[in-house]
């Protein structure tokens, strides 16, 4: 396990409910505003994360994993408020965090997410194993949920019948239905779920790219959340990589 | 002592970079510069750390600063490198292209014949040293080259002129003109030996180009003469730096004798020069150096990154699309950076140019999306930077006092098109306000007043901004009256104003003045205006006159004008409108009726608007006489009913007596329409709301036979044209309607009290009483 970083308050802004500023090398002062949205409960029944691209790279089965405790955690993305005017004119997610526990963070990590059965490569300490996102949305959900509940594929398209299907309560539709969440963000239940099995997911930033799961973890080395970065906050993450 | 000759392409950055060491390396003692010669007095003051390209030289005839040129310099330029480095080594720098005083001399000649007569009768004509020149001259233009888009274009068509560089491209093999000098030169980084190459290039295709025409010829002999000049003085290491297709001509040996001969007689006229401000969007016009840049901000990408240029400019066109809103995700830079270097690869080019970078950004960032790339090509490879002159430059005392209002009022000139709403209430709105007008009546069209139908409040103004580079040129035509803003305004005001006799002219003048708030103008244009509406016999003038005069006595004190002084010219001219009203509508037919209908309707507005109820009665009175006018145009009479009406002043019954009267069998169909042309114009509501009206204009209707109503009805349809389509189709309805309208119907409309006492509660419930 690598050695533990510290969190700066400036750098690291997954939860935050505040403003920020920071020096950019080609913009000059960047001035971003912090919000969350409460994006319901996520429940992980086995235990096994899946941080994913759900429209692309969720499968149904061998998706990549991060095991957590089993149980239900709350879902919140943290928003960017990144207009000029700091008006929330123009908003981009800037992290997807599932909420392990309130106790606070005193340090973070990068996690890896495998398929089981796999070992994280040798990485240097500012290399990471990340999630490859291709159509601007990432999400978490339960492994074992997806092989359970979702239909064979061999059989049955998602994207035609789930994603896609043209009815008000396919995927893309409830992303887009600011009535719920907030257009953007979505708490899907799973096709058949008889236990309130979901999927919840957010628009990634920017858009496309690889992003890093990261853990934070409290003072006794308990992980309290599972974040993904969207890289709207720069990646350097630590003033020493500036 | 030896000349050393580097011939470059005006604005190219590779260009710019290999002048620049160069120099370094040969460190001159001078350097010539095709350039303006009239400019090198104030060519140091490049050095100023406040001179920020881009900027131009501008170069204008004293006299006539509207045919002045522009040598605008980018950071990139090459010409810029060698201003900078004479600058910061202090060696001299001297411009050696025939000077634009000849070309000015010429141009203004031909602009005004009046000039040119007196030449031929022997007058003195400014600096026209002798008319010893060669009859054939006449035909050709003199200008010192690509002075002016008009003038760079005449000149093509009627000198087929070498594109060099398309045929050295063609000769490489490339289809695109430009890019063998792209790859080869701009983008080249081992500069070793590059002017020698680019000199013998030159020297090739000039020998079997035409050759140059006389004013290519005389603006090479005088370069010559300067390079001549500067070796006589003795310096040792002079550095010639001029337009690559020039250099063959510079060092082949011509003799002193044959270039003066050329230059021999040229006309002159008085010149100033100064820098100017230039922005980003102007560098791509062709004017001054030839050489248009098509995509500045590449330029100067290229200059101020070489290194990862492609890279950086792919991040650059990333952060464009986001402040914009657009998505765009560090994997789409990535991929599109690969696909750039992918494409250059294909095509054999050493890296990345704009071409690849632009079909990678419009493939992969833009996702295939022509909109986004668009905006890309506006921001970032044209982009919108103006640049800025240091104080002390001798610029026009105008173009100082424009600066320091700018910065005062927090006006910065922007190329972008800018929208500002005004807030007339606020010392800081009035006075930006004034500023705009008073450099609208210079001419100088930095704002456009925006007239917006809903927003007609009388303190606010929308303005749109936009600064262009050539509003220089204006403000220094407009010096002549004045070395501050608000003095020349002024003055120029006065003295049109003492030109002008037309009173509308001088009122909307005035109104002008009040909006500029210029007082001094104010008060010599109500004297003129006084002085003119007590001759003016001529009524359609005195209406004209008074609507502009009424806005200042009504409105002049929401931007603090003392208006006092303009009501009893306002009364006068109403005076007289009232007496010349009645005789200036007989006897006219109805274009000249329609004409002056409008004219009375303006000034219907006008007296609504100002608060002066004897005036407005004395107007009434004069209306009420034109009902019974019988010589008067029966369109004037129905316009007249129609106003009074409007007003209150006479009520439905007499309208619709009024109206049978007019539309009566005995009165001839022609005059019956004119006045109902009259008095239905504009609104149909008259119509709509007033039965009786309705009906005789039905019967009337009814009662004309169908001959005279086929030739009347282009008429009738004209004064139902400008209805809305609203009125038209409740119109439609009334129609159907009207017939059955017994009176029984309209009893049926009277209220039941009852019925209507039920909604109350609910309403007090709303209401919250």
């Amino acid at each position: 396990m690598t050695t533990l970083n510290p969190i700066h308050a400036d750098r690291w802004l997954a939860l935050a409910n505040r403003s920020a500023q920071w020096q950019d090398e080609e913009e000059g002062e960047i001035n971003y505003r912090f919000h969350t949205v409460d994006c319901g409960e996520l429940w992980l029944k086995s235990g096994r994360l899946v941080p994913c691209d759900p429209f692309v790279t969720l499968a149904h089965a061998d998706n990549v994993e991060i095991a957590v405790p089993p149980g239900r955690y709350p879902v919140r993305a943290t928003i960017a408020d990144v207009s000029d005017e700091q008006d929330g004119s123009h908003e981009r997610e800037a992290y997807l965090s599932l909420v392990l526990s309130d106790v606070p963070a005193v340090g973070w990590r990068f996690l890896a997410p495998l398929q089981p059965g796999d070992t994280a490569p040798e990485a240097e300490e500012d290399e990471f194993v990340g999630i490859p996102v291709d159509a601007g949305t990432v999400g978490f959900v339960d492994a074992d949920a997806v092989a359970r509940l979702m239909p064979d594929p061999a059989s049955t398209d998602w994207y035609e019948t789930l994603v896609d299907s043209g009815g008000d309560d396919s995927w893309f539709a409830q992303m887009d239905d600011e009535t719920r969440l907030r257009a953007g963000c979505a708490n899907i239940a799973l096709p058949g779920a008889s236990d309130g099995e979901n999927l919840i997911l957010a628009h990634s930033g920017w858009g496309d790219g690889i992003y890093a799961v990261i853990g934070t973890y409290a003072a006794d080395g308990a992980l309290t959340g599972v974040h993904i970065d969207l890289a709207v906050v720069p990646a350097a993450l630590l003033p020493e990589w500036d | 002592m030896a000349t050393h000759y580097f011939g470059i392409r005006h604005h190219g950055p590779g260009c710019a970079r290999a002048l620049e060491a160069a120099l370094a390396t040969l460190a001159p003692d001078i350097i010539l510069l095709e350039g303006p010669p009239e400019a090198d007095d104030i060519v140091a003051l490049a050095a100023d750390p406040a001179m920020r390209p881009p900027v131009a030289l501008l170069v204008y005839p004293s006299d006539a600063p509207e045919h002045g040129v522009f040598f605008p310099f980018a950071e990139f330029s090459p010409e810029w490198r060698a201003i900078r480095y004479a600058a910061g080594q202090g060696i001299p720098l001297n411009f050696m292209d025939l000077p634009p005083t000849h070309g000015f001399a010429e141009t203004m000649a031909k602009a005004s014949p009046a000039v040119e007569e007196d030449a031929e009768q022997g007058a003195a004509v400014p600096a026209a040293e002798g008319d010893d020149q060669p009859a054939g001259a006449d035909a050709e233009s003199s200008d010192t080259g690509e002075l002016t888009d008009e003038a760079a274009a005449g000149d093509n068509m009627a000198n087929w002129r070498m594109d060099p560089i398309g045929e050295l491209s063609r000769a490489a093999g490339y289809d695109d003109h430009e890019l063998w000098w792209e790859i080869e030169i701009e983008q080249r980084r081992d500069a070793t030996e590059l002017f020698a190459a680019i000199a013998e290039a030159m020297t090739a295709l000039r020998e079997h180009a035409p050759p140059p025409d006389l004013r290519e010829a005389r603006r090479e002999a005088h370069m010559r003469c300067r390079v001549r000049e500067a070796q006589k003085a003795g310096y040792q290491r002079i550095a010639v730096v001029s337009g690559a297709w020039h250099v063959p001509a510079l060092i082949q040996p011509a003799t002193t004798k044959d270039d003066q001969a050329l230059l021999k007689g040229l006309p002159k006229t008085r010149v100033a020069s100064t820098w100017v401000p230039w922005s980003d969007d102007r560098l791509a016009f062709e004017s001054g150096y030839g050489a248009g840049v098509t995509s500045p901000g590449w330029y100067r990408h290229l200059w101020q990154s070489p290194d990862r240029a492609g890279l950086r400019w792919i991040t650059e066109a990333a952060r464009v699309m986001r402040e914009h809103g657009l998505d765009a995700s560090s994997a789409s830079v990535i991929e599109t950076v690969r696909l750039a270097d992918a494409l250059a690869a294909l095509r054999g080019l050493p890296l990345p140019g704009l071409a690849e970078n632009r079909e990678a950004i419009l493939t992969v960032l833009c996702h295939g999306e022509p909109s986004p790339l668009a905006l890309i090509r506006s921001r970032l490879e044209i982009g919108h930077g103006i640049g800025r002159v240091p104080a002390n430059a001798a610029a026009a005392p105008l173009q100082r006092d424009l600066e320091a209002q700018q910065k005062r009022l927090r006006l910065k000139p922007g190329t972008e098109i800018k929208r500002i709403d005004l807030d007339l209430r606020e010392e800081g709105g009035r006075a930006r306000s004034r500023l705009l007008h008073r450099l609208n009546i210079l001419g100088v069209d930095w704002g456009e007043l925006q007239h917006d139908a809903n927003r007609t409040g009388t303190f606010r103004e929308a303005w749109e901004l936009h600064w262009q580079p050539e509003l220089a040129v204006s403000l220094i035509g407009a010096s002549r009256y004045g070395n501050s803003i608000v003095e020349a305004a002024s003055n120029m005001l006065c003295e049109q104003a003492r030109q002008n006799a037309d009173l509308p002219v001088l009122t909307s003048m005035l109104d002008s003045a009040v909006l500029a708030g210029l007082p001094k103008a104010i008060n010599v244009l109500l004297a003129c205006v006084q002085n003119q509406a007590a001759v003016a016999a001529d009524i359609t003038h005195l209406m004209d006159a008074l609507p502009p005069l009424v806005y200042v006595a009504r409105y002049g004190d929401v931007r603090g004008t003392a208006a006092a002084s303009v009501q009893p010219i306002v009364e006068s001219l109403v005076e007289r409108i009232i007496v010349g009203l009645g005789p200036a509508a007989s006897g006219i037919d109805e274009q000249a009726a329609e004409a002056l209908m409008r004219r009375v309707d303006d000034v219907q507005v006008a007296l609504d608007t100002l608060d002066l109820a004897p005036l407005r009665e004395d107007w009434f009175d004069c209306l009420a006489q034109l009902l019974d006018l019988d010589t008067a145009a029966p369109m004037v009479r129905g316009g007249a009913l129609r106003l009074a009406f409007d007003r209150q002043r006479i009520d439905a019954a007499t309208l619709a007596t009024r109206a049978r009267l007019a539309l009566a069998p005995a009165v001839a169909p022609a005059l019956s329409t004119g006045w109902l042309t009259g008095l239905l114009r504009g609104s149909g509501l008259l119509l709509l709301h007033h039965d009786a009206l309705w009906r005789v204009i039905d019967e009337w209707l009814f009662a004309l036979g169908h001959d005279v109503f086929m030739e009347r009805l282009p008429l009738l349809r004209r004064a139902f044209a400008d209805f809305t389509p609203a009125e038209r189709r409740q119109m439609g309805g009334k129609v159907r309607n009207l017939g059955d309208a017994s009176p029984q119907q309209q009893a049926d409309l009277s209220l039941d009290e009852a019925r209507a006492a039920r909604v109350l509660p609910v309403l007090a419930a709303i209401l919250g009483t």
